[in-house]
């Protein structure tokens, strides 16, 4: 049986902040022109979602009291105690039996959202299965971690039918490494050695996902058009595209992480929405996430139906922007609310 | 054909209040005794307590719903043992509660009734309408963090004042103009609030509270109290030589919510209850000679020159720059001050009103330079609730029409 | 009554009381979810106007009737009327416009502003909120967001 993408939507907020300007606050340099998104202080993970969600319907064009089951992946939850999957239901028309999951405390909870929905599809339990993955990431004001600790989110409606975009495979690999963490008492996320991270951490495991998935697909380096990657770090992908025998082109289309900065477990989904913004039938998309000690590769091929359902929604998020300075970055990011005292 | 009015039934025959202010000094009692006792004073041939047989008493306390009941002025006044209404109607308490006791006097139930509003609104950390972030839903009246539809008044009102610029081109500069006129009666006034004149640049450059509203837009929060006693017409000379008469009263509602609400030009609940006390009084919006109106924001008092029929509609900025709500132009306007000089305690404030129409229809207005010249028949409005949501008007004369 | 008046009273606007409601865990906030989360409406049957936010045993406050269709009004609209207000409760960052906006389905909603700063108040050129102008209703939080957001729509400018 096929399963796969039946639509998708995004949600980027309106401001944005360059990256020069937030170093320019601390007396530092950043010379590249990367920006990333400022939520507006009336936002938050399950706002961004519900937009995302109607968008991805909408696209879709499927009945929303279809929707079997709603997968929320997320690591910003604004409840440590209430769903916000349950909280999403409330937003769109969906029946009362419909099942809500949070996966939560991890930046992968997106993709293994994607994993779990597509079970539950196969097995024949829902027709139709609502992913959706948001954050706001806030990163300790002057630490490296604020450079790219940015908000976003994006839905995908999952089923069987009138598919645009098919998931040929899924490849798991996960170990005991942890790099990066967040516990119940501290506010800001932390991270350790930063090389360490990298070739342990992200390297390793998405190197390995992908190996395992185009030797469980029988596919090569050139048989996929493009490669969208979690983007934590924006160096990271170009290191893992030569260990995977990617090129460039492939994976530029997709570094979205450019104009939003590290959108935690949207991050992945939004850079595979840039790419499906594009993609013609049949161009394979490699789609790779990464958390702590774990990544989810996918192989996504999109069908004849995509052409009917072009949709330009990451341009269109994109190009309305406007650009706000530290302190209006700080305060719409209630930092000063998450200090002590 | 019996006539549905209570027109020429009804007599004042004394009125009394105190300064308006912050009163931190007084309690609720102190001024509503105060009051009660110039009133008293204020009748020319004297009138014995004992005579009251009834009392009507203005309290809106929003929030506490401390004063709520007649025991209150039962206690306070040492009335006990007479029937004692409370009534509320947000900002239009104080008329309403007026209208009601001329109804019962009218119907021939009690000779001679007392009219008594109070307000105090400082003891409570924002002034009482601070702390009741107002419904501008009908289901949801909490403050505005938990309710979506929650406005502050300036809001609500400033709501009608910007699409009245958009739609008949008025500026800022026109309702500017309204509150110095209420400033220049207001600074004459010994009995206001506010005592000094303000220029229209004071009123642009001032902060703005609610875009089109800036400070000086908008009335203060006031304590204060008022008392007035009506009677039969019949034995209204008993008690004084001049009485005023009572020609006319309506009362409107329209819905809460402000998404339920149909034209922002114009505030209907005042046009309604205008129709019907003018059609009770006998008499149009030309034969009023000044008027007392509820101008709790600069814009609704602009808005009134129009519902209640002294312009036409959409040339109140018109009337506004030909100064014809001064004494000397068309309709001389809130003489006294207007609520947004002389104060708005809330329920205080619509029978305050009738005592000013009391003292300018017998010529004697206190404070020089303003006494509107031969004036015969006034009319005194209030407005209720976070937007217009009722009006209450009633037009009182100097003789039997 | 006397259970409500302790969380919308209080001795000045202090943030502990009033951030650590779950608001939604209260009748009327509750009741409010079908209008606030996913704007339906009320259309009466018999005058066709749409009566907003719904209610059981709703009756039309144009018509008096007492038949309704559920409809999801429309997200996109106009502005009717608006004031920017500058004050603001603690944790609400102002300054903001609140609108009344007829929807392009003939309903009438009002709601706070979002994504646009009126700091230039008034229909000068430039300013972001002008009468008449198109605008979509979108869900984000209401009030402060820290510690317990409450949910329901605002209006933004809309989005080309």
């Amino acid at each position: 049986m096929t399963i796969g993408i039946v639509g998708y939507g995004v949600y980027i907020p309106w401001c944005r902040i360059k990256l020069s300007d937030l170093a320019e606050a601390w007396g530092e340099k950043f010379p590249f022109p990367v920006e990333k998104t400022v939520p507006f202080w009336d936002e938050d993970s399950i706002t961004m979602a519900a937009e995302a969600t109607q968008n991805a319907i909408n696209h879709a064009g499927i009945d929303e009291t279809e929707i079997g089951a709603i997968y929320f992946g997320t690591t910003t939850n604004p409840f440590l105690e209430i769903q916000g999957s349950s909280i999403l239901k409330t937003m769109i028309e969906v029946k009362t039996d419909t099942l809500t999951v949070d996966l939560t405390d991890s930046a992968r909870s997106s993709t293994l959202s994607m994993i779990a929905c597509m079970d539950a599809i196969r097995s024949g339990s829902i027709k139709y299965g609502l992913v959706v993955g948001s954050d706001m990431l806030v990163g300790k004001p002057g630490s490296d971690l604020e450079y790219l600790a940015s908000s976003g989110a994006c839905a995908l409606v999952m089923g069987r039918e009138n598919l645009i975009a098919e998931v040929e495979g899924v490849a798991s690999y996960g170990t005991e490494f942890s790099g990066r963490w967040r516990s119940e008492t501290q506010t800001f996320p932390r991270m350790t050695m930063e090389r360490f991270v990298r070739e342990q951490g992200y390297i390793h495991h998405v190197v390995t996902a992908g190996t395992k998935l185009m030797e469980k697909l029988g596919k090569k380096p050139d048989d996929f058009k493009y490669a969208v990657f979690s983007q934590p770090d924006l160096t990271y992908p170009t290191l893992v595209a030569r260990r995977l025998g990617l090129t460039v082109d492939q994976i530029n289309p997709g570094m979205i992480g450019m104009s939003v900065g590290y959108t935690g477990s949207s991050s992945v989904l939004l850079a595979l929405a840039t790419v499906l913004d594009k993609a013609k039938p049949r161009e394979r998309i490699m789609m790779i996430s990464y958390d702590n000690g774990g990544s989810d590769a996918f192989s996504i091929l999109p069908t004849e139906n995509i052409e009917a359902k072009r949709q330009n929604i990451v341009e269109k998020y994109l190009k309305r922007k406007t650009y706000v300075d530290y302190n209006t970055y700080l305060r719409f990011n209630r930092v000063f609310e998450k200090l002590p005292g | 054909m019996s006539e549905r009015t209570i027109r020429n039934k009804v007599a004042v025959v004394g009125a009394g209040t105190i300064p308006f202010g912050e009163l931190y000094d007084k309690s609720f009692e102190d001024m509503m005794s105060e009051a009660y006792l110039n009133c008293l004073e204020s009748v020319d041939k004297g009138i014995d307590p004992k005579e009251i047989e009834a009392c009507w008493y203005a309290n809106a306390d929003i929030v506490w719903q401390r004063h709520s009941t007649g025991a209150k002025v039962a206690e306070t006044l040492g009335l006990t043992g007479i029937p004692i209404t409370r009534v509320e109607n947000a900002c239009a308490t104080g008329s309403d509660a007026f209208r009601n006791a001329c109804f019962a006097v009218a119907a021939g139930l009690y000779d001679v009734a007392l009219v008594v509003g109070c307000e105090k609104m400082l003891d409570t950390p924002g002034g009482l309408i601070g702390m009741a972030d107002l419904p501008a839903s009908i289901e949801y009246p909490q403050p505005r963090f938990f309710n979506m539809f929650a406005v502050t008044m300036p809001s609500a009102f400033g709501l009608y004042g910007t699409r009245h610029m958009h739609v008949y081109g008025t500026e800022r500069k026109h309702f500017a103009m309204v509150s110095v006129k209420s400033h220049h009666y207001g600074a004459k006034n010994p009995y206001s609030h506010f005592r000094r004149e303000i220029t229209v640049d004071d009123v642009l450059n001032a902060p703005i509270i609610s875009w089109p509203l800036g400070l000086y837009d908008c009335c203060p929060i006031t304590d204060g109290a008022a008392a007035v006693i009506v009677c039969k017409s019949d034995i209204a000379k008993k008690y004084t030589d001049s009485p005023v008469y009572v020609l006319g009263s309506g009362l409107a509602s329209q819905p809460v919510s402000l998404n339920q609400r149909r034209d922002f030009t114009i505030m209907e609940p005042a046009v309604w209850a205008a129709r019907q006390a003018y059609k009770m009084a006998g008499v149009g919006p030309e034969d009023i000679d000044f008027a007392e109106l509820h101008d709790c924001f600069s814009c609704t008092e602009l808005i009134q020159y129009e519902d209640l029929g002294f312009c036409k509609k959409g040339e109140a900025k018109t009337f506004v720059e030909n100064q014809e709500m001064y004494i000397g132009g068309k309709t001389p306007c809130n003489i006294s001050g207007g609520l947004k000089s002389h104060g708005h305690p809330i329920a205080a404030t619509g029978v305050a009103q009738i005592v000013e129409l009391f003292w300018q229809l017998r010529n004697e207005a206190p404070g020089k330079g303003r006494q509107v010249p031969n004036a015969e028949i006034g009319l005194q409005q209030n407005i209720g609730g976070a937007g217009p949501q009722v009006s209450c008007i009633n037009i009182l004369a100097n003789k039997k029409m | 009554m006397l259970t409500i008046i302790p969380i919308c009273v209080s001795i000045g606007y202090s943030k502990s009381y009033r951030g650590d409601c779950m608001a939604t865990a209260f009748p009327p906030y509750w009741r409010s979810i079908p209008g606030m989360h996913r704007l339906i409406g009320q259309k009466c049957k018999k005058c066709g106007k749409v009566n907003f936010p719904p209610r059981k045993n709703m009756i039309c406050t144009y018509c008096g009737a007492t038949e309704f269709d559920e409809v999801h009004i429309s997200r996109k609209g106009k502005i009717v009327t608006y004031v920017v207000a500058s004050r603001m409760p603690p944790g609400v960052i102002g300054p903001e416009a609140f609108a009344i906006i007829d929807t392009d389905d003939g309903a009438r909603v009002s709601a706070w502003s979002t994504d646009c700063f009126p700091k230039d108040y008034g229909a000068k050129e430039g300013s972001p909120i002008k009468c008449d102008m198109p605008v979509e209703l979108v869900i984000r939080v209401i009030g402060n967001p820290t510690p317990i957001p409450f949910y329901g729509f605002k209006f933004r400018p809309i989005m080309e």
